[in-house]
């Protein structure tokens, strides 16, 4: 805790000079001292305060407002381990949500009654364009700098393009017609509309290419923990494939399988912060912290207070899939009479002394997948099973026995599900993007309505800018 | 100022099995404040006749800086070096903060005096604040204000009952930097957060456009003096209008933020009578009884605000309508078949709407106070006085349920909830009992939910409080061989008439801690 400030007045010296029947000369002299006041009241900033201007003179200091950005998302927001893999696992059919007998708000995501005035979708829709401001500014900045070097301003170009447009795909992906914030201008941002979600991807597309061009092509945090070309790369790929742009899809996802080669063979080691897989991922905030995941998912004895992993996705993995042995965890309650499971992706649920895990937020088994994806909508059979074989072989599976386009979607679907669950939310990326979402969700959920497509854009939005109606059908 | 906060590890149970290295800790303070204030004036004044002109012109400096530093640090090899917080074995916090205002004002002023009853005045300012940004720091303000002492009249001159009779009225214009300093600069702060090394985040959206807030104030008042001003009686009323507030404006979400500091588009006006009076009932040698009553009758009002239904205040402000509004559900009773509460639907959509912004809120209830005042009585007879002094307030607030659980839920509640509807045919103003477990018992309670924001809650919480009774007497100084000697007995809060259930009508919580009643007896020495 800290002290609040008090109050005191230490000393203050006043006077008043008077003078009666004054002349002329008194008053000049007096007028004469005044001209100074326009600098009296102009003060500078006081120490503790930097401005905006000076942040973007020195690379070391861009780089402390870059990371700031990392800090929010890994924090809050849809990507920080609390976000979509928590409310969107509820959403569809990864998680079953405990907390019952009060209006929590993650019960409604679990009931699928989530309405326009949920503190969830406004926090989701508030986090990221906060985040999205963040970015915008350090664009500002490092333009109008007179310091940095062109390197260093493609550098923090690069990264802050790459975070303003991946944001923005997965705000498409949940509410739709979504306004892509460019500047930061409050006037402009405050009336702004909504755009249709397939120019949305236009503006996406085109600021992932020139992250790609502006990165450098070698992590230069040597942690994989700021963004270099690849990570632009992979979610380029994912962009494509989320617009069925198969070809583009495929070639880029392609380059980063080239860059990256095989998937790391060791189950146990992929959720490590040296997994060879990881293509990028969100640093804690001290040393021995580790994730937002570890400790929103492990419990340790039954029945679970907060959330575990469904019965539905427990019984998802073929058998012999070492995914369910090495990812999963089943916890008992203490008579041993009863058990549940939680996802163990990440094995620290607390400190550690010295990190072991960081918050994967990319990692190559997806590249596989939109690659097989890719290839088995372009027609080539045997390049897709190789890809979906990579990742069932590394789970101890037999090659898939897939061969038709729609069998093989089928196959991908389900190697999304058991390979990249709690993971951002991408089961439900999923089964919306393969028409599933209707028959999956709708056979479990009694309150699902084809309208939860969408998410409904927050209610204050509306009214604090109603240039953003109208609402999502149904909402 | 300095201060400091020290944790030793012996303050926590010991069963935790702390020790000095890992349960003590320190939190240090320093703070100044260095103000000063440079104000030289001038003034020239002139008679002719029964003419008298004063002038007076003069200037303000005034700089205030503050600044503070505050040190946290955790573990100690011993207690005793607990308040040499370099000692801790981890200095777990840091912060350093600085601040500075600089007010800069030109003024004059003009009065002219005719005949000892005519005043006219005139007052002209230029204000300037760092508050502003550039090009904004200055405002230009006025008054102009007019008196007329008709007591001095010639036609009521020697007028037996009016001894003392003044009209004043008065128009101008003030501003107000009232802003937290450099609100105008764009500026980052660094977190506490860390990502690979220290960080820093925008502050805030940055506005440097934003000037000084102005008020336009009109006042009319009346002074009257009877009886060689035994009896005195002033009124005053005015109207204040505020425009271009200075606060912070809420925003949607895309720009980034909720809100920024800007000049707000909107008019509030605030009204009011006040009225002063003192009479001496009673004067002679040896009893005196002296009467003052004060009554105030504020009221408040939004005159304009564009746009108002598509801001965040749609659910919290009504053109037309007092600022302390709150816009309410309208409780119609409970249910004596289902023992719920049930709500007018004014949007007739067959629900209730949940939220802030729903539109089946359109109860309007007021908790500003429509007046209130005191009334003293001063009795005096010899050496013996005694004093009652009463406060009165007419309001309407929110009762004994406010910060209260639901019927049924696990805390103290007020008895009248055991009066709760029962069984069916149950007629009763208090809904059934509910933790709010299964799905029936959550209808229940979002019943109760909308309840907490309906206009059942709010009742008249108006009081007339004896506030304070105080009787001393005054022992002779022959009798106390010249020593100053007073012995008194005094009592606080010693009788409130109220309709509300509140343990305390002026609190708005209704389980608040109420103000004590209390006794002093006091023996005064004074030489």
């Amino acid at each position: 805790m800290r002290f609040k400030y008090r109050d005191t007045v230490p000393y203050q010296w006043f006077f008043i000079l008077n003078f009666r029947g004054c002349n002329l000369l008194n008053l000049t002299i007096l007028m004469g001292s005044l001209t100074a006041c326009t600098d009296f009241v102009e003060v500078d900033l006081p120490k503790n305060q930097l401005s905006a201007a000076s942040i973007f003179e020195d690379a070391l200091v861009t780089e402390t407002a870059i990371n700031g950005v990392y800090y929010q998302m890994r924090t809050n927001g849809l990507i920080s381990g609390d976000g979509l893999s928590v409310s969107m696992g509820l959403y569809t059919d990864e998680l079953d949500y405990y907390k019952l007998g009060r209006e929590e708000p993650l019960e409604n995501y679990q009931n699928h009654t989530v309405r326009s005035n949920d503190l969830i979708v406004a926090n989701l829709w508030n986090s990221a364009y906060t985040q999205v401001y963040t970015v915008n500014a350090i664009l500002d900045g490092v333009e109008n700098s007179v310091n940095l070097t062109s390197e260093e301003k493609d550098q923090f170009k690069g990264e802050a393009l790459f975070v303003r447009s991946y944001l923005h795909l997965l705000l498409a992906e949940l509410f739709g017609d979504i306004p892509y914030i460019k500047g930061i201008d409050y006037e402009v941002n405050k009336a702004v509309t909504r755009i249709p979600r397939v120019l949305a991807y236009d503006d996406i597309i085109a600021d992932l290419i020139l992250a790609v061009d502006l990165l450098p092509d070698e992590d230069i945090s040597e942690e994989r923990i700021r963004p270099y070309a690849s990570v632009a790369e992979a979610v380029l790929a994912r962009a494509y494939l989320y617009t069925q742009q198969w070809t583009l899809a495929e070639a880029m996802a392609d380059r980063v399988i080239t860059k990256f080669g095989a998937l790391e063979p060791d189950l146990s080691k992929v959720f490590l912060k040296e997994a060879s897989g990881t293509i990028w991922q969100f640093k804690p905030n001290a040393d021995g912290d580790n994730t937002n995941e570890g400790t929103n998912f492990i419990f340790t004895i039954g029945p679970p207070s907060n959330i575990a992993m469904s019965d539905l996705l427990f019984g998802a993995f073929e058998s012999g899939d070492l995914r369910q042995s090495s990812w999963v965890k089943e916890v008992s309650n203490t008579a041993n009479t009863e058990t549940w499971c939680h996802a163990f992706k990440y094995k620290e649920q607390s400190n550690t002394g010295s990190s072991v895990e960081y918050s994967i937020q990319l990692r190559l088994a997806e590249q596989y997948l939109i690659r097989a994806e890719s290839r088995a909508h372009l027609g080539d059979i045997s390049g897709a099973q190789a890809d979906i074989n990579a990742v069932r072989n590394r789970a101890g599976l037999d090659n898939t026995a897939a061969v038709t386009l729609n069998e093989l979607l089928d196959a991908i679907l389900q190697e999304r599900r058991v390979e990249l669950f709690t993971e951002q939310g991408h089961r439900w990326f999923d089964l919306k993007r393969m028409g599933k979402a209707t028959e999956v969700l709708g056979a479990i959920k009694p309150n699902w309505k084809d309208i939860h497509m969408l998410l409904p854009v927050p209610d204050k939005e509306l009214t604090l800018n109603p240039n953003l109606l109208p609402q999502n059908n149904g909402y | 100022m300095k201060e400091h906060k020290a944790s030793p590890h012996t303050v926590f149970n010991p069963a935790y099995g702390l020790t000095s290295v890992t349960g003590s800790s320190i939190v240090t303070n320093s703070a100044s404040i260095q103000s000063w204030n440079v104000e030289p004036q001038i003034k020239w004044e002139k008679e002719w006749g029964k003419a008298n002109l004063n002038i007076l012109v003069g200037t303000t400096f005034q700089q205030r800086q503050t600044s503070q530093v505050s040190i946290s640090g955790e573990g100690f090899q011993n207690n005793s070096q607990i308040l040499d917080v370099f000692a801790a074995n981890e200095i777990t916090d840091g912060d350093d903060q600085e601040s500075k205002y600089n007010y800069n004002a030109i003024f004059g002023r003009l009065n002219f005096k005719w005949a000892g009853k005519y005043i006219m005045n005139l007052t002209g300012r230029r204000d300037g604040s760092s508050r502003f940004g550039p090009g904004r720091q200055f405002g230009y303000f006025g008054a102009v204000g007019a008196a007329w002492i008709f007591s001095e009249e010639t036609f009521l001159e020697n007028h037996g009952l009016l001894s003392y009779g003044k009209f004043r009225t008065s128009y101008g214009v003030t501003g107000s930097d009232n802003i937290g300093n450099y609100g105008f600069y764009n500026t980052y702060e660094t977190s506490d957060g860390n990502y690979n090394g220290p960080i820093v985040l925008p502050e805030k959206l940055f506005n440097p456009t934003f000037g000084w807030e102005e008020t336009r104030k009109f006042e009319v008042g009346l002074e009257l003096g009877f009886l060689n001003d035994r009896v005195l009686f002033t009124t005053a009323w005015y109207r204040n209008h505020s425009s271009n507030q200075l606060l912070g404006i809420p925003l949607p979400g895309t720009t980034g933020f909720n809100s920024v500091n800007a000049n707000f588009d909107a008019t509030v006006e605030n009204t009011g009578l006040e009225i002063d009076f003192r009479s001496v009932n009673i004067k002679n040698t040896h009893f005196n009884w002296t009467t003052t009553f004060n009554i105030s009758m504020p009221k408040n009002k939004l005159i304009k605000f564009d746009g108002l239904e598509h801001s965040i205040f749609a659910n919290k402000y009504v053109v037309g309508q007092p600022l302390n509004i709150k816009k309410l559900y309208h409780m119609t009773g409970v249910d004596p078949e289902t023992g719920v509460y049930q709500f007018e639907d004014y949007n007739k959509n067959g629900e209730i709407d949940p939220g802030d912004l729903s539109e089946d809120r359109q109860w309007i209830e007021d908790t500003a106070p429509k007046f209130h005042g005191g009334l003293n009585n001063i009795f005096n007879y010899k050496n013996l006085s005694l004093e009652l002094f009463f406060q009165f307030k007419k309001q309407r607030g929110a009762d004994v349920f406010y910060n209260s659980k639901n019927p049924g839920g696990f805390s103290n509640q007020h008895v009248f909830v055991l009066n709760r509807w029962q069984q069916d045919g149950d007629e009763t103003s208090v809904q059934r009992y509910t933790i709010g477990e299964s799905v029936e018992g959550r209808e229940v309670m979002s019943a109760y939910a909308n309840y907490e924001n309906s206009n059942a809650r709010y009742t008249d919480t108006s009081f007339i409080r004896l506030r304070n009774v105080s009787l001393s007497y005054a022992i002779p100084k022959e009798t106390a061989s010249g020593l100053g000697v007073r012995v008194y007995l005094q009592g606080q809060n010693l009788l409130t008439i109220t309709k509300s259930l509140k343990a305390d009508p002026e609190h708005s919580s209704a389980t608040a801690l109420p103000i004590l009643r209390h006794f002093t007896l006091g023996l005064e020495l004074s030489l």
